[in-house]
């Protein structure tokens, strides 16, 4: 099972829940497609149309960022830590 | 012709949420609800009254854009299926800049334009969209340029006589109309000046800001564009210049009077570089004769002001007699139940107003 984190505007795709497991993933892009199962339209919060993890969206597997591994492929092993966040984005535009 | 109702909305998107007005005195006063989407930008919120739904265009700088629909006045809120991109067109959607009800004869049709620019159409009332593939596939679309809020696609009129008859506004490209239902396109961009291009009438890469017309005259379209205000007397094929005596050539939205297809309203300010009230006195101006000679319309307005109103920030309603909105980019929202003859404050404290629309209940 993969646990997972989400917050922010995801809870309202969730019924607010923060947590929850997931089976068969092998990636961070089938995980996705799981959830978008899951909880309908959650994907797009997540991917834009390309299905590259929007740019102020962190996702980090055992608190390390996919953009720092293989994005969106990076693999995932059973007992794996997903946390889906917004970033940081304040400031001229917030 | 005024309709029957029960009440009158006013439908406001704001940067950091949108807020429903509604008055069942004869617009005397004014009653708010919101901000709906706390937070969220709402670059347009409009009322189908054929399906009694809310729609907001609604952008999270986080998780993207997305179409909220509600069908109980705001009291809760759907996400439709997002408006997509293929993914062999590399693109994705950015916002969606303008919602669209269809016509009465197809009461299940919404459009939406968005950026990168593109019209989507919904066949099943905003639940899911379809993409325009001719647009996609323009082959004039690898040139096409953005304005300065963006390669938008903000305007779309389908005329009532004709639900195949499309017109459309793109910054900066221009209009362009289709005659068979967004199968194939041509560009309408006949003397509409361009003056920041070598060649000042060029096919397209005009600056078009907004397009309008009255249903009642579908074939006379006005725009007001960055280069100008301009008028066409039949659909769209030619353009002819009507700032005559605007204090300013420059603005962003355009009203048609809903009592009076020969009454529009513009909003100048100084120009591109100082996109302020000429003399600082904010003023709507009117045109009684399409445009042949214009007003000010300031009974109301505080002196000096130095507002700036968007593209979708003035609307006007079906009620007679017709009543203008104007939202500005400081959070003012005025009213006037009389053509514009004398305004009111409804709200002195939203936030930067992106859109203003207008519906009966």
């Amino acid at each position: 099972m993969i646990k997972v984190f989400i917050t922010g505007h995801l809870k309202d795709y969730t019924g607010k829940k923060r947590e929850f497991e997931v089976a068969n993933s092998k990636s961070v892009s089938s995980l996705l497609g799981v959830l978008d199962k899951m909880f309908p339209g959650i994907g797009d919060r997540i991917l834009d149309d390309q299905g590259v993890t929007r740019p102020f969206v962190n996702i980090f597997v055992n608190g390390e960022n996919i953009r720092d591994r293989a994005k969106e492929n990076t693999t995932l092993n059973e007992g794996d830590t997903v946390h889906i966040l917004p970033s940081v984005a304040g400031g001229l535009v917030a | 012709m005024p309709r029957k109702q029960e009440a009158s909305l006013i439908l406001v998107g704001t940067r950091k949420g949108a807020f429903v007005f509604s008055s069942t005195d004869g617009r005397r006063t004014w009653k708010a609800s919101g901000p709906h989407f706390l937070g969220q930008e709402i670059y347009h919120v409009v009322y189908d009254r054929r399906n009694k739904l809310l729609l907001a265009s609604v952008e999270d700088r986080h998780w993207g854009p997305s179409i909220a629909r509600s069908s109980d006045l705001g009291k809760s809120w759907k996400i439709s299926n997002s408006p997509k991109y293929p993914k062999e067109s590399g693109q994705s959607v950015k916002r969606v800049w303008n919602i669209t009800p269809g016509t009465e004869d197809e009461p299940d049709v919404i459009y939406c334009g968005v950026e990168p620019a593109m019209l989507f159409r919904s066949d099943d009332k905003g639940e899911s969209w379809n993409i325009n593939k001719a647009l996609l596939n323009h082959e004039t679309r690898a040139k096409w340029q953005p304005g300065g809020g963006g390669l938008c696609l903000h305007t779309v009129l389908v005329d009532r006589r004709d639900t195949k008859n499309l017109h459309i506004g793109i910054s900066a490209v221009g209009t362009l109309n289709s005659k068979d239902g967004g199968m194939t396109w041509k560009f309408q961009n006949k003397n509409v000046l361009a003056d920041f291009q070598p060649d000042k009438y060029p096919e397209y890469g005009q600056c078009v800001h907004k397009v309008v017309r009255h249903n009642e005259r579908p074939d006379v379209l006005y725009q007001q564009n960055h280069c100008g205000v301009f008028r066409s007397d039949d659909g769209g094929d030619n353009w002819k210049d009507i700032r005559n005596n605007l204090p300013s050539r420059f603005g962003f939205p355009m009203a048609v009077d809903a009592n009076d297809p020969k009454r529009v309203y513009v909003v100048p300010l100084i120009g591109d570089f100082s996109r302020v009230s000429p003399d600082n006195k904010f003023s709507i101006w009117a045109s009684d004769n399409s445009g042949k000679e214009w007003y000010s319309l300031a009974r109301g307005f505080p002196k000096p002001a130095y507002f700036e109103v968007l593209r979708e920030g003035m609307a006007t309603d079906e009620e007679d007699p017709g009543g203008v909105y104007v939202g500005t980019k400081t959070g003012q929202l005025f009213a006037s139940r009389n053509h514009g003859n004398s305004w009111s404050f409804v709200s002195g404290v939203l936030p930067e107003i992106y859109s203003v629309t207008a519906s009966a209940i």
